[in-house]
């Protein structure tokens, strides 16, 4: 069985690293962007089941970018998660209409996370089922 | 014997005439001689019966004018009409006794058969002359410059404030239009303004909103204000204005608005320094935090094995970077949380909490060090206080910081009590009592201040930020409430909070004021609920009806939906939990129905959901609420909330 795709778009390369490494060891194909851009070039080949978006990016931001990935219809089985540092209440909702699937607060904890990626992922198998 | 002759004709013709007239009136023949003299011209001039008759004229006009009279008479002889006497000229009368007192004459030609005679009438005008002194006296006394002028515009009296502000001569003004004193490029107008100010005369402020300015002789203008008054005279209407020179007021206002323009610039500038640092310190902190995360996470990683097996000492030491990397972001949360509360942009967000398990979270948080030195801790809810609105992540913040600094500072196998009680009306108190140190008196005060660690003495040296309290004192105080310690050094201490039970919250609608809300909400909403459990539901519509709500209840969704699409309700409540049909299912075809696409929805449950349960549903709904113990008034809270960010702006028509 291959393994799931993920992408994590995180300007901050030491966080992307140990998001990639968490997941990596959690037995899922990780790859990472730093950026929009670089996000998108990946995007022209590897097709994630879940992103993890960091909402605060250099240029195009997590809101941006989100908006125009679920225009994409080669990503209309992508489950997006935002990953924001603001644990303000209102953001929940501004990243829902964002287009968002769902928000994970930062600092990630380890001892949690892959849960609720597998928590997200089993949710969108369910209903693309 | 001819002035005789003229006499008894005069007094023949014209005599029950003259005695009846008002006045003073005398009648002189073409010689200047007097043919009569009426009963108040006699009395006027202290003569008696016939006594003047037959005299000539002068003999009532002081010995110094007598000269001048005849060549009056004579010019008034050849031009004879009817008009006052000597326009202008202060004129003056004597009495037989040698007295003299001023007058006014009046003179009239009549032809008769005894030739042409003068009648003359004469009013003392001793009394006028004393009124229009005290007029002028007052017009002195004024602190305004004083113009009087007629209605056609020519100044008649002007006082000494006048001369002295207008820089003119009293004798260079009279007479003169009062134009003169207005700068030119208003005087053209000027006349229109008088003739309407004269149609409608009242005492008001001239120009209302306009600046007006006064002209100098110099030319120089200046800023005035002047107020018009109307003065009915025997001459007509004059118009009375009291010019008052603003230079200095303009000047002072003028430096007012300019040191206030300056205040307000400087508070632009402090508020956007204080805005700055406030941004300045969320930026630092995420900064800050961002190689937390890593340092923390790989850590974590290594620490629990995931990355393959590691030596024990390894382990301990990785533990050791978890507390002290654990340790700085808590430091980093506490600065940026004071620095929030300090510069007022703390935001709060009351939600109806249960006390109960909430302390209960905050026992689970510390438990591990609790164990570590078997340390008891007894918990307390007073039964009448099962829920309170408030910001839970704040209350949990209070009380956690209180329950770590009691864990600290109590020595093995001690004692922690945490007591929540009602306190005074409308407010609850919070406990966390230890059995350990103690704190010195004199240490008290400085307890709750930022920065201030006290000597531990014996007790080793205590991890803390030096933060903990002082941010705890100022989340209380923000919130309203207040906190305070109860200590003996070696004892234990006592560390209390007191809060309001319901908090007031600026941002949403505030809680405890129903009946004001009540006032705003359409008459009788219709609200829908639909839920399978018949209790669940009975006992709704009661609650609803009691608050004024029109509830609807429905076990079957399919009826449910079949009765939105006939009339669709202001308001859906919804337990997730229905068999066949599920709650996003039910949202979806229930947000199809276009009428009810706007109606706020509620999931009432009794479950706790996952994260991703909670992001689903609040996609189609507004809120969710959880139906614990008390939960039925934060549902009826919601509603109203709810119902009340739902009425259309209805204004006045």
């Amino acid at each position: 069985m291959t393994p799931t795709p993920i992408l994590i778009v995180d300007d901050n390369a030491l966080n992307a690293k140990l998001t990639k490494l968490l997941l990596g060891k959690c037995g899922y194909d990780v790859k990472t962007a730093a950026h929009a851009r670089e996000a998108l070039a990946i995007l022209q080949h590897f097709t994630p089941a879940l992103i993890l978006m960091d909402l605060q990016l250099p240029g195009i931001d997590g809101f941006e970018l989100t908006r125009r990935l679920k225009l994409e219809p080669a990503l209309a089985g992508t489950v997006i998660v935002a990953l924001t540092a603001y644990a303000m209440k209102g953001d929940e909702q501004r990243a829902i209409e964002a287009g968002f699937d769902g928000y994970v607060t930062k600092p990630i904890d380890t001892r949690t996370l892959p849960t609720v990626v597998s928590e997200y992922l089993a949710k969108r198998r369910s209903a693309s089922a | 014997m001819k002035v005789r002759r003229e006499a008894r004709l005069v007094a023949d013709r014209f005599g029950g005439f003259l005695d009846a007239a008002p006045d003073a009136m005398v009648v002189v023949n073409a010689d200047g001689r007097v043919l009569a003299a009426n009963r108040h011209a006699r009395a006027l001039f202290a003569y008696e019966g016939d006594e003047l008759v037959g005299q000539r004229i002068e003999a009532l006009v002081p010995t110094r004018f007598r000269d001048r009279h005849v060549r009056y008479r004579e010019d008034y002889a050849r031009n004879p009409h009817t008009r006052p006497m000597g326009a202008g000229l202060d004129l003056h009368g004597l009495r037989k006794d040698g007295t003299e007192f001023p007058l006014e004459i009046s003179l009239s030609p009549v032809e008769t058969d005894a030739g042409r005679l003068t009648i003359a009438a004469i009013r003392d005008s001793s009394a006028r002359r004393k009124n229009e002194a005290k007029f002028r006296g007052l017009l002195e006394a004024a602190p305004d410059a004083m113009i009087v002028a007629s209605r056609d515009g020519r100044i008649r009296l002007v006082n000494g404030q006048t001369e002295r502000l207008f820089g003119y001569r009293r004798d260079e003004l009279l007479e003169q239009p009062i134009e003169i004193l207005v700068p030119s490029r208003f005087a053209a107008q000027h006349p229109n303004h008088r003739e309407a100010y004269a149609r409608d005369p009242h005492v008001r402020p001239m120009g209302a909103g306009l600046q007006l300015y006064g002209r100098r002789k110099d030319g120089s203008e200046f800023p005035v204000e002047i107020s018009l008054s109307p003065l009915e005279t025997e001459e007509g209407l004059l118009i009375t204005s009291a010019v008052r020179d603003i230079t200095d007021r303009k000047r002072l206002e003028e430096n007012i608005r300019r040191q206030n323009q300056e205040l307000a610039a400087q508070n632009r500038r402090v508020e956007e320094a204080s805005r700055m640092k406030s941004e300045f310190l969320a930026n630092m902190s995420h900064e800050l935090r961002t190689p937390l995360n890593s340092i923390i996470g790989f850590a974590e990683m290594m620490h629990d094995g995931m990355l393959g097996p590691i030596a024990a000492d390894h382990r301990e030491y990785l533990g050791d970077i978890l507390t002290s990397a654990r340790h700085l972001l808590h430091l980093i949360n506490d600065v940026l949380d004071l620095s929030k509360v300090e510069s007022g942009t703390m935001e709060f967000f009351p939600e109806p909490v249960d006390l109960a398990a909430l302390i209960g979270s905050v026992r689970d948080m510390v438990r591990p060090l609790a164990s570590a030195k078997r340390i008891q801790i007894h918990t307390e809810v007073d039964s009448a206080l099962t829920q309170v609105v408030i910001d839970a992540a704040k209350l949990t913040q209070v009380i956690s910081n209180y329950l770590s600094n009691a864990l600290k500072f109590t020595g093995d196998d001690g004692t922690v009590h945490i007591r929540a009680r009602p306190d005074a009306a409308g407010r609850f108190r919070i406990e966390v009592e230890d059995n350990g140190v103690g704190i010195r008196p004199e240490d008290v005060r400085r307890l709750f201040v930022e920065f201030q660690q006290l000597d531990a003495g014996d007790a080793k040296s205590f991890q803390g930020t030096g933060l903990g309290l002082a941010l705890t004192r100022r989340l209380v105080e923000a919130q309203g409430g207040e906190v305070g310690v109860s200590s003996r050094f070696g004892e234990g201490s006592l560390f209390y909070a007191v809060l309001p039970s319901v908090a007031r919250d600026a941002s949403a609608p505030s809680y405890g004021h129903a009946a004001a809300r009540r006032a705003v909400l359409s008459p009788e909403p219709r609200i829908m609920v639909v839920d399978d459990d018949v209790a669940a539901l009975k006992l709704l519509d009661t609650l609803l009806q009691q608050r004024g709500f029109r509830p609807d209840g429905f076990e079957d969704p399919e009826a449910a939906l079949r009765a939105a699409a006939q009339a669709p309700p202001d308001l859906l409540i919804l337990d997730p939990l229905m068999p066949g049909l599920s709650a996003m299912t039910f949202l979806k075809r229930f947000r199809a129905i276009s009428a009810a696409t706007h109606a706020p929805v509620i999931i009432w449950t009794v479950r706790d959901m996952t994260p991703i349960e909670r992001t689903e549903l609040l996609s189609v709904a507004q809120d969710i609420v959880i139906n614990r113990e008390g939960g039925a008034s934060a549902l009826l809270d919601c509603v109203r909330r709810h119902l009340m960010s739902e009425a259309p702006a209805e204004g006045p028509q």
